[in-house]
């Protein structure tokens, strides 16, 4: 199914576009005050917006603010392969970046750009549509061009099928508080026009508000694993389950109980795995080893996980 | 102590007198210029030397390329030219290599050549006149050396296996990505910007980049210039920039002064917002020495790359209807731009396709009836596509031109095939008119865009001749003088640097560069072929070797 076993490792990307002041950022914070142990890159244009709680922030350098619950905003600053590059250097302490493209980016040539960069892969692309802007922002003399390139866009017609996974699509109405419902029908009757392969925007519960959310369990546990045993129990792990990573200190015959020395970076995409051992860095020297998974899935998950 | 330069002519680029034949300069600045005779009141005052070297020559201003990325240049000077046209530099010509094997022995020569353990980078390859080259190839060439052999429109590298191990690039890591060929080391467009973040630990450590500024100092006068502006600082890394351009460029024997135009998004992002960003800029000439400086400039963008066809374009568009891009989001471009002209700032604004350029103009319209400014400099940098309406604008509002002529020079003919059709392919670089509106004009180079031959890019204005042979549009060709005053006098303008250099008067800065003819005696056509004998910078000579 899949050509190289490098996805394992790649970060999920979810991008999200929408011209300026569509509410992007607005959407970034949602999902960040929303994250349930998801450690997110951020990755914006200006993390002046971004509401950052100065008591969260762990280390800061020009490009980057490191937070104490695992999640870094770096900003783009015009050079995305820069950002990128320093973003794929913590990537084994990341589960998820979030990608605000900017106001007028073409998104087909971001997405092609995510996708051929090795350490990513384009997991999700939301776009965010201001109801009581979109139409006049579609007859704007310099942006009009792009706006509607990104509307059919956000609405692919097939397949995407270079790609080894799927790409989630979806779009979200913001600043619909702002007009009347009959004027919102407008809005919609008028966006699917440029939708005429897709039957109907709102047919998904999870894409109506365009939000792909995602349902997150941390598992925890002291001690050494049993490789063979913990092999096992991945074999068990449910097609809901769309990405689980983490450290696990395992032991088996080769190689018994010998410390951190014992410590493995699991990377868990849909059914396929891959267990390296993974000495340098981040360790926790003090204690008992302490082994540490997130799951990620877009539906509600079972208590059977927490009990293993 | 008076210096004389005595020339068969001098052509000072002034109105009230524009030939003479002796010039008087003292402690760098022009005392006087007229004929020996003239010049007396002054030797009558002081000791005299009188050069006697150029009697059979002439003199002009010294040359002016008011856009280039030292840089960019920095980057790519270090690696070795082996190209399918021809490229002059003062170290060597680099011959033009057309055919497969040729390119090869050339590979395998530069190889030989190259010490034991260093790394070896080509520039130039093109695919229609070299073949195909890849890992496979370049193994067998270069065995154990770490090689990348990069693609002449700069979209497109070729790593070779030790390079890739060097780089510790895996295959598991690229494999099945598009734009990435692992069996072939070939990365290219998005795939390219991968290799490159790895590649950067070489090619922007300070010895490559001290290696190749040293090599963009020759290159500068070997163009016969002795003023360039440097049009977007921190396009790369502003304080790595300033740094290297500040230590390396700024030392005894440069020919020539730089300006430094601030990158104006780099400046907010460095200072955390636009505001921020102008305060910052404000600050800059407190850091100003003699060769390098900043002054009330900064540089703006709307579209995106000409070479690229990112160019945004108005009605009717691409050919294939594809479009271009904007590199600063039009609402954003307005509030930046009023930032600066509030600060009273003189705007220099990258724009390639006419909506890019309606854009800059609309905006400074704006601008104009918010705060009124005479004088203000607001100039189009670039100007690749633009329709006669656009100038009579650009006239109205008090804008300048700096127009990179060799893109119609290079593009004019792909452009045309493939591109915007015909008719707006041959129109680019529309300066003709810009000379009947009286519109300030400059040209640039953008090197490494294109060569930094300002004679050679007064030649293109003049002649408009493709690089197919092809005279296209000759109703947008500029007069002789008004070519020479874009590489001189009007470049100084357009830089603010008029009071100093751009011409030869009293009071001036003593800049000029040293020809084997008249340019007005052998025409617009023959200015390419032109020789620089010297160049002379603030009254110190620099004669330009292996001429």
């Amino acid at each position: 199914m899949f050509e190289s076993r490098a996805f394992l490792s790649d970060l999920p990307v979810t991008l999200v576009t929408g011209y300026l002041g569509s509410g992007k950022t607005t959407y970034i914070n949602e999902r960040l005050s929303d994250a349930h142990g998801v450690r997110y890159a951020v990755m914006v244009n200006d993390f002046g917006e971004l509401n950052i709680d100065a008591e969260l922030i762990a280390a800061s350098t020009e490009r980057t603010i490191s937070l104490t619950n695992g999640c870094v905003c770096c900003s783009l600053a015009d050079d995305m392969d820069a950002a990128m590059e320093q973003v794929q250097q913590l990537a084994h302490e990341l589960d998820w970046v979030l990608f605000e493209a900017s106001g007028v980016a073409d998104p087909e040539r971001i997405k092609t750009k995510i996708e051929a960069r090795p350490g990513f892969a384009l997991r999700e692309f939301l776009t965010i549509i201001d109801v009581t802007r979109i139409k006049s922002l579609a007859q704007d003399k310099y942006i009009g061009q792009h706006i509607k390139r990104q509307l059919q866009l956000t609405h692919p017609s097939t397949p995407d099928s270079t790609n080894v996974q799927d790409i989630e699509y979806g779009t979200r109405l913001s600043k619909t508080d702002l007009l009347s419902a009959a004027a919102i029908a407008d809005v919609q009757s008028w966006l699917a026009h440029f939708n005429s392969n897709n039957e109907s925007d709102c047919d998904d519960a999870r894409k109506s508000d365009g939000m792909p959310r995602f349902f997150t369990r941390t598992v925890e546990k002291t001690g050494f694993l049993n490789r063979k045993i913990f092999e096992h129990w991945l074999s068990t792990v449910g097609p809901e389950i769309i990405r689980m990573k983490g450290f696990v200190y395992l032991t088996d015959d080769n190689m018994p109980d010998r410390g951190a020395t014992n410590r493995y970076l699991l990377q868990w995409v849909s059914g396929q795995w891959s267990l390296e051992l993974f000495n340098s860095g981040g360790s926790e020297t003090d204690g008992p080893p302490r082994s540490r998974l997130i799951l990620i899935s877009h539906m509600p998950i079972g208590e059977q996980y927490a009990e293993h | 102590m008076i210096t004389i330069f005595i020339a068969k002519k001098i052509i000072t680029m002034t109105e009230a007198q524009p030939e003479a034949t002796a010039v008087a300069v003292r402690d760098g600045i022009i005392l006087e210029v007229g004929s020996l005779d003239s010049l007396k009141p002054w030797l009558e005052h002081d000791e005299y030397e009188i050069v006697e070297d150029y009697t059979e020559q002439v003199l002009m201003p010294g040359l002016i390329d008011p856009h280039l990325h030292p840089i960019m240049a920095a980057v790519l000077l270090p690696m070795q030219f082996i190209t399918a046209l021809e490229w002059k530099f003062p170290w060597e010509i680099v011959p033009a290599t057309t055919t497969r094997e040729a390119y090869l022995s050339k590979l395998k020569t530069g190889h030989e050549q190259t010490p034991k353990g260093e790394p070896f980078f080509t520039w130039g390859y093109h695919r229609n006149w070299h073949g195909e080259v890849n890992r496979i190839v370049m193994d067998e060439i270069f065995g154990q050396r770490p090689a990348v052999v990069w693609q002449r429109s700069f979209h497109e590298l070729y790593l070779n296996t030790a390079m890739m191990e060097h780089l510790g690039i895996e295959e598991e890591q690229v494999k099945g990505r598009p734009q990435i060929d692992y069996e072939k080391g070939h990365f290219y467009e998005n795939g390219l910007s991968f290799a490159i973040g790895r590649l950067n630990k070489i090619i922007m450590s300070q010895a490559w980049l001290g290696k190749g500024l040293e090599r963009l100092k020759k290159v500068v006068h070997y163009g016969g210039q002795t003023t360039v502006g440097d049009m977007a600082v921190g396009l790369f890394d502003f304080n790595l920039e300033w740094e290297a351009v500040e230590n390396i460029i700024d030392q005894p024997d440069s020919p020539f002064r730089v300006l430094g135009v601030p990158h104006a998004r780099v400046m907010s992002h460095i200072n955390g917002g636009h505001k921020q960003g102008v305060e910052f800029a404000q600050t800059l000439p407190e850091r100003n020495t003699n060769k390098f400086r900043f002054s009330n400039k900064i540089k703006l963008f709307t579209d995106g790359a000409f070479f690229s066809q990112l160019a945004m374009l108005k009605e009717p568009g691409y050919v294939d209807g594809h479009i271009g891009e904007w590199l600063t989001v039009p609402e954003e471009y307005e509030v930046i731009a009023r930032l600066y002209w509030q600060a009273g700032f003189e705007i220099h604004v990258h724009c390639t396709g006419d909506l890019g350029l309606e854009l800059a103009i609309d905006t400074l319209e704006k601008l104009q009836s918010e705060q009124p400014r005479f004088n203000h400099n607001y100039t189009i940098e670039h100007f690749g596509f633009s329709t006669p309406e656009q100038i009579h604008r650009i006239k109205r509002l008090g804008a300048n031109v700096s127009a990179n002529v060799y893109y119609l020079h290079e593009l004019s003919d792909s452009y045309g095939h493939h591109g915007v059709g015909f008719e707006r392919a041959s129109e680019m670089a529309r300066i003709g008119q810009c000379e009947r509106e009286d519109v300030l004009l400059s040209l640039h180079s953008d090197f490494p865009m294109a060569p930094a031959l300002p004679l050679n890019s007064a030649w293109v204005a003049f002649t408009r001749e493709n690089c197919e042979g092809n005279i296209v549009c000759p109703n947008e060709r500029v007069s002789l003088d008004k070519a020479l005053r874009a590489i001189t006098i009007d470049a100084a303008r357009i830089l603010g640097l008029d009071d100093e250099t751009g011409s030869i008067r009293a009071g001036k800065k003593a800049d000029f560069v040293v020809l084997d003819q008249s340019p007005y005696d052998v025409g617009g056509a023959g200015l390419k072929d032109l020789e620089i004998m010297a160049t002379v910078f603030e009254g110190e000579v620099f004669p330009i070797s292996g001429t």
